[in-house]
């Protein structure tokens, strides 16, 4: 058996990264699946009578649709999905932070965190001074989904949610993670002239 | 009742208490619809595999070893019945991809997004459904289903050794698929 | 008490051009101990014309995240030196070009992230009008992050700055990418698909990709 052999039928392989490649490909295809009420009953019904003709069964399901529910799972792009959601609710509504301090035009930027185990959700970083507090996050009608809209002037910034007080936690959906260089890492948002990314 | 662990709830319907197997069938059947929908199968013939896959555990319980396995017995089930209809749902395989959520999704997704997203998971789903099956089992079941390679032996019958090369070899497998499509783009 | 009445003194004449808000958050924020290691690295910073904003948020940084003051003055004169070398390497071929902080700040970042000051500083031949570099910049750091040839992404932002694709359609092509490489894309075809994408034209004589076009 070749070292390649050895390899691959290692415990190690499982941390390679054709195995982490593989497992973020299929992870596209997740999907929340709810069954619709009427397999239950079918169920029920065949296993409590005599069981009827296969061709009969199979038949029942073709002519009377009962669709089966699929909604996107909270992982990978179906999270990007929400986030997208999120972002294109309508900003008018909403307070916003202003920041203090400047004469620059502010770029309303929103920034969410999907958190539905969290009690509260906070932003700080260079545009808040690094202010332990943080600017709070609303959770979007109960669902878990913590948002807020800040005005910026238009650079790069650095910038970490502190959830329930005591967790630092980075943004899964920055463009960036940096090295704050004291061990731990902060999200970076680029905030354009007209827009946010 | 509906906490009750799946063991108990065996023991009441062997008992005779027949409804209560209607506990069963809700604890299990979004996770069952789930993998044959992964497997590959359209939305209608998932409902029909998965609908035979539980009455045949109903009147196979008496051989259910471990009710405290229940799960895993009824996988195995799942397991085999999806198997014989496989080469049936091949053949068919003709439905668009709507039946991946993307009738939520479109609604909800910037246009641009939503085709990039959906042709990813379109060629992913095709390089998917032309892994041979035991292969494709493996990977469903560790990547999609959460399973641990014991688990999957005892889903799938197969020894460890045996699961871990059909993970790998599915993972090549895939990887042939798909490398092909994203070329890199030639130097001048 | 009245060493930090000294230090407060000293700041505050350091800047004299910020309304002093950042600064008296540093003095009221920071222990004795952080102010006493930092303080000199600040006042040469400004005597060298260095972001000293960006500096003193990383100050700021520190005492929120509890870290000792000997560590905080660590990473302070590491990042003062980043931007100290990116400055004086822009000066030097860009003389007459008025700097900014976030310029400065955005050439170490990509430094950090393997692109070279003399990459970065090509975008100032190729900016069109006279708008700030920084996203740019940091775009270009991002994609090159994320795998792309500096050479290729060099020529693509240049590009970008070139023919003045709004900076908000140009901070979105590191999140396209990352689409196309997780689905198995390499970066180079990532980033071509990132442009179709975006409606950014692939910048002259340079071959269209052979990889099958998403969409449809």
């Amino acid at each position: 058996m070749t070292k390649r052999d050895e390899f691959f039928d290692s415990d190690e392989f499982s941390g390679s990264g054709e195995e982490r490649r593989t497992r973020e490909l299929l992870a596209t295809l997740r999907r929340d699946v709810s069954a619709p009420s009427e397999l239950r009953s079918a169920v029920m019904r065949e296993i409590s009578s005599a069981r009827p003709p296969v061709w009969a069964r199979a038949v029942s399901w073709w002519i009377q649709p009962h669709p089966v529910q699929v909604r996107p799972a909270f992982a990978g792009l179906a999270l990007a999905a929400v986030i997208a959601v999120v972002a294109l609710l309508p900003r008018t509504e909403r307070p916003v932070v202003g920041t203090a301090g400047t004469d620059a035009v502010g770029v309303v930027t929103r920034f969410v965190l999907v958190a539905p185990e969290a009690s509260s959700v906070t932003v700080t970083g260079d545009f808040a001074s690094w202010n332990q507090q943080g600017i709070e996050l609303q959770d979007l009608r109960g669902t878990g989904i913590w948002t807020t809209d800040v005005s910026l002037p238009p650079g790069v910034y650095q910038y970490t949610f502190i959830v329930d007080g005591t967790e630092w936690r980075t943004d899964p959906t920055a463009v960036s993670q940096v090295d704050d260089g004291f061990g731990r890492a902060n999200s970076v948002v680029i905030v354009s002239p007209e827009g946010a990314a | 009742m509906t906490e009750a662990p799946d063991a108990t709830l065996v023991a009441k319907v062997l008992a005779g208490d027949i409804q209560v197997f209607g506990h069963l069938v809700e604890r299990y059947q979004d996770q069952m619809l789930a993998y044959v929908i992964y497997m590959g199968f359209s939305e209608t013939e998932a409902l029909d595999v998965v609908q035979e896959s539980l009455v045949r555990a109903f009147r196979h319980l008496k051989r259910c070893g471990d009710p405290n396995r229940f799960d895993g017995w009824l996988f195995k089930i799942v397991s085999n019945v999806s198997k014989t209809h496989a080469t049936r749902a091949a053949r068919r395989r003709t439905e668009p991809l709507e039946s991946y959520g993307s009738t939520i999704e479109a609604t909800q997704v910037r246009p641009d997004e939503a085709a990039e997203a959906s042709w990813a998971r379109e060629q992913v789903r095709r390089a998917l459904d032309s892994v041979p099956h035991d292969q494709r089992e493996a990977l469903v079941l560790m990547y999609l289903q959460d399973l641990s390679v014991s688990e999957i032996c005892e889903v799938t019958g197969a020894s460890a050794s045996a699961v871990k090369m059909r993970l790998k070899r599915g993972r090549e497998a895939l990887r042939q698929e798909l490398e092909p499509l994203f070329e890199e783009v030639p130097e001048p | 008490m009245r060493s930090r009445l000294a230090l407060g003194v000293v700041l505050g004449l350091l800047v004299p051009h910020v309304a002093g808000a950042q600064s008296a958050e540093l003095l009221s924020r920071a222990d004795a101990e952080t102010l006493a290691r930092v303080t000199p690295l600040l006042q040469a910073a400004a005597r060298d014309s260095l972001p000293l904003r960006a500096l003193e948020s990383k100050v700021l940084e520190g005492v929120t995240k509890g870290v000792p003051a000997d560590r905080i003055g660590n990473v302070v004169s590491g990042l003062a030196d980043e931007f100290r070398a990116a400055r004086a390497a822009l000066r030097d071929q860009l003389p007459d070009a008025a700097l900014r902080d976030g310029e400065i700040v955005a050439v170490a970042t990509a430094a950090r992230q393997g692109v070279g000051v003399e990459v970065s500083r090509s975008l100032w031949a190729s900016r069109a009008g006279d708008g700030s570099l920084e996203v740019p910049v940091t775009v270009l750091g991002e994609l090159v992050r994320r795998g792309v040839p500096v050479a290729r992404a060099a020529e693509v932002m240049a590009h970008v700055v070139g023919t003045s694709v709004p900076l908000p359609v140009a901070a979105q092509i590191p999140g396209k990418i990352d689409g196309a490489v997780g689905a198995g894309a390499s970066p180079g075809t990532a980033l071509a698909s990132a442009l179709r994408a975006l409606n950014i034209p692939n910048p002259p004589n340079r071959p269209q990709g052979k990889g099958r076009r998403p969409g449809g």
